[in-house]
């Protein structure tokens, strides 16, 4: 969805809804219950994650099982930086966090995302897992004992709660940016028919690297974040398969490839969270897994892809669905 | 001396160990074969099975070695079930993904889990060997395991049954879609209902994994994820196709693991799986079928 | 595919012409770098451009259609062509939406530029195609099958517009089953059958040949 042609209406719409949500969260940290302010918390994290999956998954149709890798490394770079002394209470730790984390997306971008659809979903989930048991497993980052960020006396939710508002704001105004722009259009090729956005000249592998990278960069910056906020920094905790499962369920019940999408995503499914780990403590993904099922089974363009389908043609998952033999040029019926 | 004992010790425990892994791998490519898909609640439901022999013993003192054809039967059908509601399904949507399926499939794989989970917990559960069984015989003065030999001598009647199933009509008609669905329409097969009996049998033979592994492992229901993965890795190493290669391929992994962890850890023993992983996605033109895997340059 | 070697000139309209399944689209594919030939040479203008990249081929001056059309469909006709002249070879100072609307124009798609191809007809979206593989500024156009499944009406305009693309200097090769169109603006002909060229020529050399005679007989209507 972008802001031209048939949902322009609808995405200009959705801006101003977003803005005046984050307007009213902005103010919301002076007289809300702490409580409140925890799930905004979390709830501006995963919008922001959301949208940076949305980017590789929703946009460019490169469906990412590990996205928690990036996450993780944020969150370890501000964890080893504060650990070993590198630098302290520092947005720099914040930002190189990402640096680090788009690092990842480069070095594993090239290998691994001349891959199709299904293998880059598998590769990722294994690189994902590996890097939680390296990570577990390994002196440096402390093992399993996790490692503690001190916290800056007194205590104050402000500038934790200001911070995530204003990366939260930023990544969807980003995110914004690029779909409408030239590049927006360019994933948007690469999603629908990547076998014809090459031979009209794109260099695809080019382009999907480059969106990872951007998704990778935000993940680890909002991972840096969770680092401070949390205090505490745990290989099981960010390197977490449910995280990148909840960012995929997220963006694809919401519907993916649409601003508005994964900001709905995540609305809903932190509140079917909730209420899952009350009535079912342990066990409570399995939710996700309800949410999830009910998408690609009978919903795949998400809740805003459903409600906006005016033709069928308009597939956000064109581009992911496959014959069997894949999209193969050769295939025609003679000549 | 003590190396070549080490040696031998750790190829036996690769081959039994890959035994196991066989099953998996081959009902992974069995599902792939057939219906292109890749099933990720594989794992979750050789965990089941292992959950359901465990629960057979305990509540009903069925003896594990006993339980696989109840296993087996109930697996079979809990296999068209779901090749039926699910995936069918999903694949029927107007709007048609193969990996909107692969989806599917991972989410049935946290819901199984997460019903296991809530239903029992989170404890390990161990599936106790049956007391007539030795723990161990001696074979030409190395000491083996009885149940892992066990798991061995099934394995093997488990891929001499599978070889006569291909010689049937049924196993024709299913080697028959593998090769092109389109064709095999033509020809007058049934690819629903091939799908479908295909999903049951690999389901079946996932169940079989189930108690072989739950014999000689501790499981619990998050075990799900990771045998999956290492199913995948055993299916993707044996070629995505070939059903002879899937079963080589866990033989493969189970030695690669086995010795593996005579040099690293053994907190990394499940690493190792997936780095295989890893490696092959990313060397696919050299061992494997470069269309499946990759996009045109 | 064997044996076969073909020359298009600068600013010639070549078609290229066979039964089903004779090899012309895999030809096309070989040229455009969607298949990596196992042998033989590919050169445009010179240069060779075997075992390249699909991308770097477009940007080197070869743009296609598809047999099938394939319109990036989530995209608008306007953004569609915007991709092609994004990534072809360019126009020099030219502003990239100056060329698209001119473009637009020439094709007749001007009025429907904000519209998603999945509410135009086929043969507008065949002319997506076409605008879209124009706006890559290409020296070479493969065309594969544009007129087919099209009305009378509907094929006199087309025939206009390849002609009058050929007339801009862009050579054009042309996979063709209807034969008063690729008769009427080829400048040579191939003929191929089994992978293998088996004929070339004027149009008239080559619809007098025997062995094409023979090979077409039954198969095609001639109209």
């Amino acid at each position: 969805m972008r802001s031209k042609g048939i949902y322009a209406h609808i995405t200009r719409r959705s801006l101003v809804v977003i803005a005046i949500s984050y307007a009213i969260l902005a103010t919301m940290q002076f007289f809300a219950s702490p409580s409140i302010i925890a799930y905004a918390m979390l709830l501006l994290m995963y919008v922001a994650l959301s949208q940076a999956y949305n980017l590789v998954s929703g946009y460019v149709g490169d469906l990412s099982f590990g996205h928690t890798a990036f996450f993780g490394v944020g969150a370890f770079t501000v964890a080893l930086s504060e650990y070993y002394g590198f630098s302290h209470f520092s947005p720099v730790n914040v930002a190189l966090g990402g640096v680090f984390a788009a690092f990842l997306a480069i070095l594993i971008g090239f290998p691994f995302l001349r891959l199709k659809g299904t293998y880059f979903a598998i590769g990722s989930l294994a690189l994902a897992e590996v890097m939680r048991i390296a990570f577990l497993n390994s002196d440096f980052t402390l093992s399993s004992r996790g490692i503690y960020i001190p916290i800056i006396e007194p205590y104050s939710r402000i500038p934790y709660y200001s911070a995530i508002v204003g990366i939260s704001a930023a990544v969807t105004i980003i995110v914004y940016l690029i779909i409408n722009s030239r590049l927006g259009i360019t994933f948007i090729a690469i999603r629908d028919d990547p076998d014809v956005a090459r031979v009209m000249g794109i260099n695809v592998t080019l382009y999907r690297i480059l969106s990872l990278t951007m998704s990778a960069f935000i993940c680890g910056v909002v991972g840096g974040w969770f680092a401070y906020y949390n205090a505490y920094v745990y290989p099981n905790n960010v390197f977490n398969m449910t995280l990148s499962f909840e960012l995929m369920v997220m963006t694809f019940f919401g519907g993916a490839g649409t601003i508005l999408g994964p900001i709905i995503g995540a609305v809903i499914v932190l509140f079917a969270e909730e209420i899952g780990r009350t009535y079912i403590l342990v066990g409570y993904p399995l939710i996700l897994a309800i949410l999830i099922m009910i998408t690609f089974m009978f919903m795949p363009g998400g809740i805003i892809g459903t409600l906006t389908k005016s033709t069928p043609a308009v597939n956000p998952f064109s581009r992911l669905s496959r014959s069997r033999k894949g999209v193969d040029l050769a295939e025609h019926t003679g000549s | 001396m003590d190396i070549l004992t080490t040696a031998v010790q750790a190829f036996l425990n690769g081959i039994f160990e890959g035994s196991v892994y066989a099953i998996l791998g081959l009902g992974l490519t069995l599902m792939f074969g057939v219906m292109r898909i890749l099933n990720l609640a594989s794992g979750a439901l050789v965990i089941s099975a292992a959950f359901l022999s465990y629960w057979l013993l305990q509540l009903l003192g069925i003896d594990p070695y006993l339980s696989i054809p109840i296993v087996l039967v109930s697996f079979f059908a809990l296999g068209i079930c779901i090749a039926k509601g699910v995936v069918e399904v999903s694949m029927s949507s107007p709007q048609y993904q193969i990996v909107g399926t692969v989806m599917v499939t991972y989410g049935l794989a946290l819901l199984i889990e997460n019903i296991e989970v809530i239903a029992w917990k989170a404890n390990y559960r161990a599936l106790t060997p049956p007391a007539y069984l030795p723990t161990s015989i001696s074979i030409a003065g190395v000491m083996i395991n009885t149940i892992r030999l066990s798991s061995l001598i099934i394995t093997v009647a488990v891929a001499v049954g599978f070889t006569f199933l291909l010689k049937t009509r049924f196993g024709t008609a299913m080697r028959a879609c593998t090769q092109n669905r389109e064709m095999a329409g033509v020809m007058g097969v049934n690819y629903q209902s091939i799908s479908a009996i295909t999903f049951g049998i690999a389901a079946a033979l996932g169940g079989i994994a189930g108690v072989l592994y739950g014999l000689t492992e501790l499981v619990n229901p998050y075990s799900g994820m990771m045998l999956t993965i290492k199913g995948l890795t055993v299916a993707v190493l044996g070629g995505l196709g070939s059903f002879y290669g899937a079963l080589l391929a866990g033989f493969v992994l189970g030695l690669a693991e086995s010795f593996g962890v005579l040099f690293v850890s053994a907190a990394y023993k499940d690493l190792i799986g997936f780095v295989i992983l890893i490696v092959i996605l990313l060397l696919s033109p050299g061992g494997l079928s470069r269309k499946e895997f990759y996009t045109p340059t | 595919m064997q044996n076969v070697s073909l020359k298009v000139e600068e600013g010639e309209t070549v078609g290229l012409i066979g039964p089903n399944g004779s090899g012309k689209s895999t030809l096309f594919n070989a040229i455009s770098g969607v298949h990596r030939p196992d042998s033989g040479k590919i050169r445009l203008l010179g240069k060779s451009i075997a075992g390249k990249s699909p991308n770097s081929i477009c940007q080197m001056g070869i743009g296609r259609t598809f047999q099938i059309v394939k319109p990036f469909q989530s995209l608008t006709v306007y953004e569609n062509v915007l991709v092609g002249a994004m990534y072809g070879r360019g126009f020099g100072e030219k502003k990239l939406e100056d060329a698209c609307s001119e473009l637009l124009k020439f094709t007749g798609l001007e009025g429907k530029k904000d519209l998603l191809p999945g509410n135009l007809t086929i043969g507008d979206r065949r002319r997506i195609e076409l605008t879209r593989a124009l706006a890559t500024n290409p020296t070479l156009l493969l065309l594969d099958e544009v007129m087919a499944g099209l009305n009378p009406v509907e094929s006199n305009q087309y025939l206009e517009l390849v002609e009058n693309i050929g007339t801009r200097g862009i050579a054009i090769l042309m996979i063709e089953h209807v034969m008063k169109v690729v008769m009427a603006i080829s400048n040579r002909l191939y003929v191929l059958n089994f992978g293998e060229v088996i004929a070339e020529g004027k149009p008239e050399e080559v619809a007098s040949n025997k062995k094409v005679i023979s090979v077409y007989l039954g198969e095609e209507t001639n109209a």
